[in-house]
C-alpha cells in the first residue's frame, strides 16, 4: 500500500476482494456454528441421559389440603373411596348414607340412601382398595357382599351434556344426575355411585359382626366375618351365569373356624389369592389357617405380631397381597412376609416373618391404608401425623399433620389412596380432606438401587434385579447385580485377553521381522472391524457347546500349553548358539506348528487322566458339588499363583548358586542345567499347588460355591473367550504403537552397550512404553465394560452375583438392551434403565479419561526424551 | 544376574590383580530369555490363530450352506430308515451299561418335519445295517414346513397322473416348475406390492378425514369434502381389488392344478403342490456343473428375496437393502458435521485448555458404549423429538391408529443415533488427517495471499480428504455392524416394506426396516428351529463380515495411497 506503482510499472490491487472475505467471513462463522453445534450435540447425550433419570429422586408432592365439612354424623363415615381417576370421592356412613363429592372442593355431587334401613345397622364394612368388592357385616351377624364405590365408563363426545362439553381439562361437571370427568388427555368419562349388595347370608353365632373381609377371585368371592363373640366363618361365594337361561346361580360353600385361642379375636383378614385366612387378636397372637379346600381349613402356623401390652389395632395386606402391614398402638408398622424355610415349624413350611418395621411417633394407628397399586402405604396416627411409607424401601415418603383445626382437627379414623394414587384421602367423624399428591417413584431410592433389601417371600437381604412380571409383582431395581455382572463379564475377558495381547504386542514389534510384522498386524486389525454381534453369535452357538463338551481338555490346555511352549524353548537352548542365530528365523514357525499342536495334544490325551485324578472322572458331576473332594478345584486355582512362587523361590535358592558353579561350563552344559531347573519348577509348582490344595481341603474350604460352581452352558468362561476376540485386537493395536514409538535411539544404545534383545525389551523398551501399555489396557477395559451383543448372546441374561466362572451374569448393557424397548415410557422402570446407562457412561468415561490422561503423559514423556 | 558382582566368591590371590572377568554361559543363556520370548510368540500365536479359526469357520460354513449335500438312505437294525443329509458326525459314549463304551454317531437332517415331527435325528453307527446314496432322491425347499426328503413318484394335474415313474416325474417338473414360479411371483407381487398400494392409498384418505377432522372440526366444509373423498376412493380401491382378486385368482387356479408326488421312507406317499415347491434338486445324480448350479441359484434367492419361515430360509435382500440405506444415511449426517467440528478444532479454535479438554471429551465418547447411544435415541430421538413431530404434523394417525409416525424407531432415528455413535470417530480421524497436512502448504498459501478459507478449500482439505475418507469408511464399517443400539431405535424382525423404494417419497425416513447385524441376532437367538437356522446364520455372517471386511480393507488402501501421498509432497 506504499505506492500505486510498482517496480515493474503494473499496478496490482492490493487490498483482499470482496469475495474472498466475505467468504473468509462466512466459512468461519459456518464452521464454528457447525463446529461447536456438534461438539454440544454430542456433550448432550449424557445431560440427556441424566435429565431422563434425574426424576427418580426428585422428592414427592403433596398439594394443598382441602377440607370438606359433611353434615355431622355421630360416628362418621365407615368406609372412603375415589374414582378411578381420583377426582371424585365417595364416602358411606353409618347411617347408610352414601356421599359422592368433588375431591377438589368437597362440593356434594350425589347423595344415595341405598336400602337405608337395613344399611344403618351395619357394624363392619370393608371395600377392596382399588375395586367396587366389598361386604358388610350387620348387627344381627348377617353379611352382604356386592359391589360399592364409583364406576367409570367411557363417554363418547357427542354424548357429553351440552352444559358439560366446556369443563376444564381435569375437572368434574354435574348435569341433573349424571356426572362428567373430563380426563387429562381430553377423554370424558361418565361417573356412576354404585351401591349393589347381594342377599344376606347368615354369620356364626348371631353376634354383631365385628370384622369382615373379601377377596375377589375370579370365579366368585371370598368371604370372612368375624363376630364379637369370637365366632369366624369363611364362606366362598360362587355365582355362575347360565348360558342358556341366562339366570345367574349363586353357590356358597364354607366352613366356621374354630381357633386355639378361646378370647374372641379382632380381626379377620383374607390374603388376596384366597388360600389364607389370618386371624388377629388384641394381644398380638395370630393364626394364618389354609382354606385352599374351603370346606376344611386347617391351622397353618401361629406366631405373635407383637408383645404385650401393645395391641393390633389395624391389618391390611399391601398390593400384590404376598405382604402384610401389622400396626400397633405404639405407633410402629410391620411389614410381615412368608418365608419357605426348611426349618419352619409351620404345616406348610412357610413361616411369617417381620421383614421391616417403621417406627411412629409413639402414639397409636389410628387408619392404615394400602395403595391399590404400589407397596405404598398412608398410616394415620393418633397424634394427627398422616405418614406416607414405601415398603420394599423401607422409605418415609411424607409426612403430614393433620391435627390443625383447619385440616382435621384430629387424628384420621378412616384413609385412603385413591387408585391411581394422585390422591390422599382421611377422614375423622365430621371432617374429611384430600390432598393432591404425587408419589413421584417411591420405590427407587439410594438404597433401593444399591443396597440389599428384604424383598417379600425371600428369607433375607439380597441385591436383586428382577423388573418384569406381572403388575403386582414387586420389582427389584437393584443394580449391584448388573454392576457385578458387569465386573465379571470385564474381568473375566480381561484376564484372558490382556496378557495374550500384550505379550503379542511385544512380540510383534520387539522380535519379529519388520516385514512379517507388516503382514501380521493387518490381520489383527482386521479382527478388531468384526462386529460384535458375529464375536456373539459365535460365543453363545458355537463356542458355548463346545466348551460345555471339551471343558476338561481346555482346562488343561490352558496350562499344558504354556508349559510345552516353555519346554519347547529349553530344547530350544541346547541347539548350539551358532544353529540357534542362523535358524532365528524359524522360531515363530517352531512355537505355533511344533509346541502349540504338541501342547493341544497332550492336553487332550492327558485330559481324561486329570479328571480321573482330580475330578472323578466327570467334572461336570464335580462342578454339581456331586461328591469328589476339593482338591482339583484348589489345584485349578492355585496353579498359576504356585507357579509364580516356584519361579521365584528357584531363582533365588538355585540361581546365585548356578551362577557361580556355571563359569567353566559350556553352553550346552548351561542349557541341560537349565532344562533340569525347569523340570524342578515344574515339579515344585505341583507340589505346591498339590500341599496348599491339601491343606485347604483338609479344612473344609471347597472352591465349589466361591469360584467354581455348577455349570451353565452360557458362563464368564465363554464371555472372556468371546470378549477376548474384540479386546485382544484392540489392545495389541495400541501397545504395538507405544512400543514401536518408543524413540529408536534407545534402542540402539541399549544393543550397542552389549544389551541382548530380550534385555532391551524388558529394562528399556517396556519401562519407556508402560504409560501407553497401561493406555492400551484401560481403552480394552473400556470396551469390555459396555460390550453389549456378546454378553448378550453368550452370558445367559441371569442376574446372579456369584464368582463362579462357570455360572452366567446380566450385565448394565445386556439389561439395557432386552428391556429398554419394553419399559414403558416414563415409568421408574425406563428410568432406572436410564440410569443404568448413566452408571455405564461414566464407568467407560472414568476409565477412558484415566487412558486418555495416561497417554497424553505417555506422548509429552516422548517428547522429552 | 552379573557374575562378577560380588568380592567374597573371587578373594584376590597375590599373582592375580584382578578377577577374570568372564561371563558364564548359564548367564549368557539367561540373557536371552528365550522361554518367555517362546511364550510371547506363543500368544501372537493364538491371537492369531483365534482369528483364522473364526474368519475360516465364517467362511467355510457360510460358503457352504447352499452345496447341495448328498441325501444318505440309512437302514437301521431296528428297521428304521432314515433319508437325508449327515451334517455332523461325533464321538459319543453310551454310559447306560456297566460300562461306558464309546461309539460314533451321527447327527442327520432328516426333513419332513410334518410326518417325523423332527427336522434332525442322531444315528447310532453301531445299529447301520446299510447305507447307501440312492440315485432319486430328492431334497425338496418348501415355502412353508421347512425342507422335505423323498422320492418322485407321480406329477398330478388336478389329481390325475400325467406322469408316472421318478424319470418321468422328474422331467415333467422340471418343464412345468419355472411357469408356475412365475405365476407364483406375480400372484405375489399383485398381492403385496398392488395391494398394499390400495391399502395405503385408503389407510391415506381416511387419516385425511381424521386430519380434517382435527383441524377444522366435524362440521366444516373441508371435513365433508375429505369424507366425500374417502368414499370416492373407498369405491375405486373396491373396483380394484375386486380386479386384483380376479387376477390372482387365475393365477392360483392354473397353479393349484399341479401337485407332485412323493414316496417317503417310511412308506407314506406325500403330495406338494407345485406352487409351494422353492426349488427341487437330486443331490444324488447331479454332476458337478449342475450341483454348482443349485448352490448359484440358492445364492441368488439368498441375496434377492425375501425372508420366508422366521427369516430362517429364502433370502436377506431387505436386510441388505435397510444396512445399506441406514449406513449410507449415516455417512450422509456423519460426514458434514463431523468434517465441520473437526476444522472448527483445528483451524479456527484458539488452542487452550479448553480444547484439550474438548478434545479428551470427545476422545472419551468415542469409548462410550454403544447401547449408553442407543438409550439416548430411543429417548430423545424417538420418544421426545419423534412425539413432538407427531403431535404437530401426523395427530391423525395416532388419533385414528394410535400408532406412531416418528415417535417409535424407524430409519430417520436410527441413522442419527449411529451418526452421533460414529461422530466422535470421524471427528478424531479428520483432525488427524488435517494435522498431517505440513503447515509449510498452509504457510505457502498464505505467503501467495491466499485467504483462511481458500486455503482450507483448496489446499488443506483436498490433501487430508483421503484421510477424512478412511475415517468415514470406518465409521461406516461400524455403522453396518452395530446392532445393539439399532435394536432400540428402529431395526425389526421382519419388514418387508423397503425404507428406500420407487414410491413417493422414495425415502421413507419413518420406517422401521431390517438389519444384517439384527438378522444375526435374531436367527440366531429367537429362531423357533435353531438347529436348522444355524447355517443361514453363517451364511447371513458370512456376508455381513464380507461387506465390513470390504469397507475396513478400502479405508487401508485409502491410507496406503495417502501415505505414499505425503511422503511424495513433502517439501
Amino acid at each position: 500500500m506504499l505506492s500505486k506503482t510498482t517496480f515493474t510499472g503494473r499496478t496490482r490491487r492490493r487490498s483482499t476482494s470482496l469475495r474472498v472475505r466475505v467468504g473468509d467471513l462466512v466459512a468461519r462463522v459456518l464452521i464454528t456454528m457447525g463446529g461447536i453445534g456438534t461438539i454440544v450435540a454430542v456433550l448432550l447425550v449424557c445431560v440427556f441421559l441424566l435429565s431422563v433419570a434425574f426424576p427418580l429422586f426428585r422428592a414427592p408432592t403433596i398439594g394443598p389440603p382441602r377440607a370438606t365439612l359433611h353434615d355431622v354424623t355421630p360416628t362418621g363415615p365407615v368406609a372412603l373411596g375415589a374414582d378411578e381417576s381420583g377426582s371424585v370421592v365417595w364416602s358411606l356412613e353409618s347411617t347408610g348414607r352414601m356421599m359422592v363429592s368433588k375431591a377438589v372442593d368437597g362440593a356434594v355431587l350425589a347423595v344415595l340412601t341405598p336400602d337405608q334401613t337395613t344399611l344403618s345397622h351395619m357394624t363392619a364394612v370393608s371395600v377392596e382398595p382399588g375395586t367396587l368388592d366389598a361386604v358388610i357385616g350387620f348387627e344381627d351377624g348377617s353379611f352382604r357382599t356386592g359391589r360399592i364405590g364409583l364406576e367409570s365408563t367411557f363417554l363418547a363426545a357427542t354424548d357429553v351434556p351440552a352444559s358439560l362439553a366446556s369443563i376444564p381439562k381435569r375437572g368434574v361437571g354435574l348435569d341433573g344426575d349424571t356426572i362428567v370427568f373430563h380426563s387429562q388427555t381430553g377423554q370424558f368419562s361418565r361417573i356412576v355411585p354404585v351401591c349393589e349388595l347381594l342377599e344376606p347370608s347368615s354369620g356364626v353365632t348371631g353376634a354383631p359382626l365385628q370384622s369382615v373381609d373379601c377377596t375377589k377371585l375370579t370365579s366368585g368371592s371370598l368371604v370372612a366375618v368375624l363376630d364379637s363373640e369370637g365366632g369366624i366363618r369363611v364362606e366362598f361365594i360362587e355365582s355362575r351365569r347360565n348360558l342358556l337361561t341366562d339366570e345367574v346361580i349363586v353357590t356358597t360353600s364354607g366352613a366356621v373356624i374354630t381357633p386355639t385361642s378361646m378370647i374372641p379375636a379382632s380381626f379377620v383378614r383374607l390374603s388376596s389369592l384366597g388360600d389364607q385366612v389370618f386371624i388377629v387378636w388384641d394381644n398380638g397372637l395370630a393364626e394364618r389357617w389354609d382354606i385352599r379346600t374351603i370346606e376344611s381349613p386347617r391351622l397353618a402356623e401361629s406366631f405373635n405380631l407383637t408383645n404385650a401390652p401393645t395391641r393390633i389395632v389395624a391389618m391390611e395386606h399391601l398390593f400384590g397381597g404376598m405382604a402384610l402391614a401389622a400396626a400397633d398402638s405404639d405407633g410402629i408398622v410391620n411389614i410381615w412376609t412368608g418365608v419357605r424355610s426348611d426349618t419352619a415349624t409351620s404345616s406348610d413350611g412357610v413361616t411369617m416373618t417381620a421383614t421391616k418395621t417403621f417406627s411412629g411417633d409413639g402414639t397409636a394407628i389410628t387408619a392404615l391404608a394400602p395403595s391399590p397399586r404400589s407397596r405404598l402405604l398412608a398410616v394415620a396416627s393418633a397424634s394427627g401425623m398422616l405418614r406416607l411409607l414405601y415398603s420394599t424401601n423401607s422409605r418415609l415418603i411424607q409426612s403430614l399433620d393433620t391435627s390443625d383445626s383447619k385440616l382435621l382437627g384430629g387424628s384420621a379414623s378412616t384413609v385412603i389412596i385413591s387408585p391411581r394414587e394422585n390422591r390422599l384421602i382421611a377422614a375423622t367423624q365430621n371432617r374429611m380432606v384430600a390432598w393432591e399428591f404425587n408419589a413421584g417413584f417411591p420405590e427407587v431410592s439410594f438404597v433401593s438401587l444399591f443396597r440389599p433389601l428384604w424383598y417379600e417371600n425371600y428369607p433375607s437381604e439380597i441385591h436383586a434385579w428382577e423388573t418384569t412380571g406381572h403388575e403386582s409383582f414387586e420389582s427389584k431395581f437393584g443394580l449391584i447385580p448388573l454392576i457385578f455382572g458387569t465386573l465379571k463379564a470385564t474381568l473375566f475377558s480381561m484376564l484372558f485377553a490382556v496378557p495374550i495381547a500384550l505379550c503379542a504386542a511385544i512380540y510383534s514389534s520387539q522380535f519379529m521381522s519388520s516385514r512379517w510384522k507388516n503382514r501380521v498386524k493387518p490381520v489383527i486389525e482386521l479382527m478388531a472391524g468384526l462386529p460384535s454381534v458375529v464375536l456373539g453369535f459365535f460365543a453363545g452357538l458355537v463356542l458355548a457347546p463346545l466348551v460345555e463338551q471339551g471343558l476338561m481338555p481346555i482346562l488343561t490346555s490352558v496350562f499344558l500349553v504354556p508349559l510345552t511352549i516353555l519346554a519347547g524353548a529349553h530344547f530350544w537352548q541346547i541347539v548350539p548358539s551358532g544353529l540357534r542365530s542362523k535358524w532365528a528365523g524359524f522360531r515363530f514357525a517352531l512355537v505355533s506348528l511344533v509346541a502349540i499342536p504338541l501342547g493341544c495334544l497332550c492336553a487332550h490325551t492327558a485330559s481324561p487322566t486329570i479328571e480321573r485324578l482330580l475330578f472323578q472322572g466327570d467334572i461336570q458331576a464335580w462342578l454339581d458339588g456331586r461328591g469328589g473332594s476339593g482338591l482339583g478345584g484348589w489345584m485349578l486355582a492355585l496353579l498359576p499363583f504356585s507357579g509364580i512362587l516356584a519361579m521365584l523361590l528357584l531363582e533365588r535358592l538355585i540361581g546365585p548358586v548356578l551362577r557361580r558353579v556355571s563359569q567353566d561350563w559350556s553352553e550346552q552344559q548351561a542349557a541341560l542345567v537349565l532344562c533340569g531347573k525347569f523340570l524342578v519348577s515344574v515339579g515344585l509348582t505341583l507340589a505346591i499347588a498339590m500341599v496348599a490344595g491339601m491343606f485347604f481341603d483338609s479344612l473344609r474350604f471347597d472352591t465349589r460355591g466361591g469360584l467354581f460352581g455348577t455349570y451353565v452352558q452360557r458362563n464368564a468362561l465363554v464371555v472372556g473367550i468371546g470378549m477376548s476376540f474384540a479386546i485382544i485386537p484392540l489392545i495389541f493395536t495400541i501397545a504395538d504403537d507405544a512400543l514401536s514409538s518408543v524413540p529408536e535411539h534407545l534402542r540402539s544404545a541399549s544393543l550397542g552397550a552389549g544389551a541382548t534383545p530380550w534385555q532391551t525389551a524388558v529394562r528399556v523398551i517396556i519401562p519407556t512404553a508402560a504409560s501407553g501399555l497401561f493406555s492400551a489396557v484401560m481403552i480394552g477395559l473400556g470396551r469390555a465394560v459396555g460390550e453389549t451383543m456378546i454378553v448378550l448372546m453368550a452370558a445367559g441374561n441371569t442376574p446372579i452375583m456369584g464368582w463362579n466362572i462357570f455360572n452366567g451374569f446380566q450385565t448394565l448393557s445386556a439389561a439395557i438392551a432386552t428391556e429398554l424397548p419394553e419399559a414403558a415410557r416414563g415409568t421408574s422402570h425406563y428410568r432406572v434403565l436410564f440410569l443404568a446407562a448413566v452408571v455405564l457412561f461414566f464407568m467407560t468415561f472414568v476409565v477412558n479419561t484415566i487412558a486418555e490422561f495416561v497417554r497424553q503423559r505417555f506422548r509429552r514423556r516422548f517428547h522429552e526424551l | 544376574m552379573n557374575s562378577d558382582a560380588s568380592p567374597k566368591t573371587f578373594p584376590l590371590r597375590e599373582n592375580e590383580l584382578r578377577p577374570k572377568r568372564r561371563r558364564s554361559a548359564h548367564t549368557t543363556l539367561a540373557s536371552h530369555g528365550e522361554p518367555w520370548v517362546w511364550l510371547m510368540a506363543g500368544s501372537l500365536t493364538l491371537a492369531l490363530m483365534m482369528i483364522a479359526g473364526l474368519l475360516g469357520l465364517i467362511v467355510v460354513r457360510g460358503s457352504s450352506t447352499f452345496w447341495p449335500v448328498p441325501l444318505q438312505l440309512v437302514q437301521t437294525s431296528n428297521g428304521r430308515e432314515s433319508l437325508g443329509e449327515v451334517t455332523r458326525r461325533e464321538e459319543a459314549i453310551d454310559a447306560t451299561g456297566p460300562k461306558p463304551i464309546p461309539f460314533t454317531r451321527r447327527l442327520i437332517r432328516i426333513a419332513n418335519f410334518e410326518i417325523t415331527g423332527n427336522h434332525f435325528e442322531w444315528i447310532d453307527d453301531r445299529l447301520i445295517t446299510s447305507e447307501s446314496n440312492p440315485t432319486w432322491a430328492t431334497a425338496v425347499e418348501r415355502l412353508e414346513g421347512g425342507r422335505f426328503h423323498g422320492f418322485p413318484t407321480r406329477l398330478l394335474e388336478r389329481g390325475v397322473a400325467v406322469a408316472e415313474g421318478p424319470e418321468a416325474a422328474w422331467e415333467k417338473f422340471n418343464e412345468l416348475h419355472p411357469s408356475v414360479r412365475i405365476r407364483w411371483r406375480s400372484a405375489m407381487h399383485l398381492d403385496h406390492t398392488d395391494r398394499g398400494r390400495l391399502q395405503r392409498t385408503l389407510r391415506n384418505a381416511r387419516l385425511a378425514v381424521v386430519q380434517a377432522d382435527l383441524d377444522y372440526g366435524n362440521k366444516s366444509p373441508q371435513y365433508f369434502a375429505a369424507i366425500k373423498s374417502e368414499k370416492q376412493i373407498l369405491q375405486e380401491t373396491e373396483q380394484a381389488a375386486l380386479s386384483l382378486d380376479t387376477q390372482t385368482s387365475e393365477l392360483r387356479e392354473e397353479n393349484a392344478k399341479w401337485s407332485f408326488e412323493f414316496s417317503t421312507t417310511s412308506g407314506e406317499t406325500t403330495t406338494i403342490p407345485l406352487e409351494s415347491i422353492v426349488r427341487a434338486w437330486q443331490p444324488n445324480r447331479i454332476g458337478l456343473m449342475q450341483k454348482m448350479a443349485v448352490y448359484a441359484s440358492r445364492w441368488w434367492e439368498f441375496l434377492s428375496d425375501n425372508p420366508r419361515e422366521a427369516n430362517s430360509a429364502g433370502g436377506v435382500f431387505p436386510a441388505i437393502w435397510g444396512t445399506l440405506a441406514m449406513t449410507m444415511i449415516m455417512a450422509l449426517f456423519v460426514a458434514p458435521f463431523g468434517v465441520l467440528a473437526a476444522l472448527y478444532l483445528r483451524e479456527y479454535a484458539t488452542s487452550g485448555p479448553l480444547t484439550t479438554f474438548i478434545r479428551i471429551a470427545i476422545n472419551n465418547l468415542a469409548g462410550v458404549p454403544s447401547i449408553v447411544y442407543g438409550a439416548f435415541g430411543l429417548g430423545f430421538f424417538c420418544y421426545f423429538l419423534g412425539s413432538g413431530i407427531d403431535a404437530i404434523f401426523f395427530q391423525a394417525s395416532l388419533v385414528a391408529d394410535n400408532q406412531p409416525t416418528f415417535g417409535t424407531g424407524g430409519l430417520l432415528w436410527a441413522s442419527l443415533t449411529l451418526a452421533l455413535l460414529t461422530l466422535p470417530v470421524v471427528i478424531v480421524a479428520t483432525e488427524e488427517a488435517l494435522s498431517s497436512v505440513p503447515n509449510s502448504m498452509r504457510e505457502g498459501s498464505y505467503a501467495c495471499g491466499a485467504g483462511k478459507w481458500q486455503t482450507i478449500r483448496r489446499i488443506v482439505l483436498p490433501r487430508a480428504l483421503p484421510g477424512i475418507m478412511t475415517g468415514l469408511i470406518l465409521a461406516m464399517a461400524r455403522g453396518a455392524g452395530e446392532v445393539a443400539p439399532l435394536m432400540l431405535v428402529g431395526v425389526k424382525k421382519l419388514a418387508v416394506d423397503l425404507p428406500i423404494d420407487t414410491e413417493f417419497p422414495y425415502i421413507h425416513a419413518s420406517r422401521e426396516f431390517m438389519h444384517l447385524s439384527y438378522l444375526v441376532y435374531d436367527v440366531g437367538f429367537q429362531s423357533p428351529n435353531s438347529q436348522a437356522a444355524q447355517p443361514m446364520v453363517f451364511t447371513i455372517t458370512f456376508l455381513l463380515v464380507t461387506l465390513i471386511a470390504l469397507l475396513n480393507i478400502s479405508a487401508i488402501w485409502i491410507r496406503a495411497r495417502l501415505k505414499r501421498r505425503y511422503v511424495s509432497q513433502q517439501f
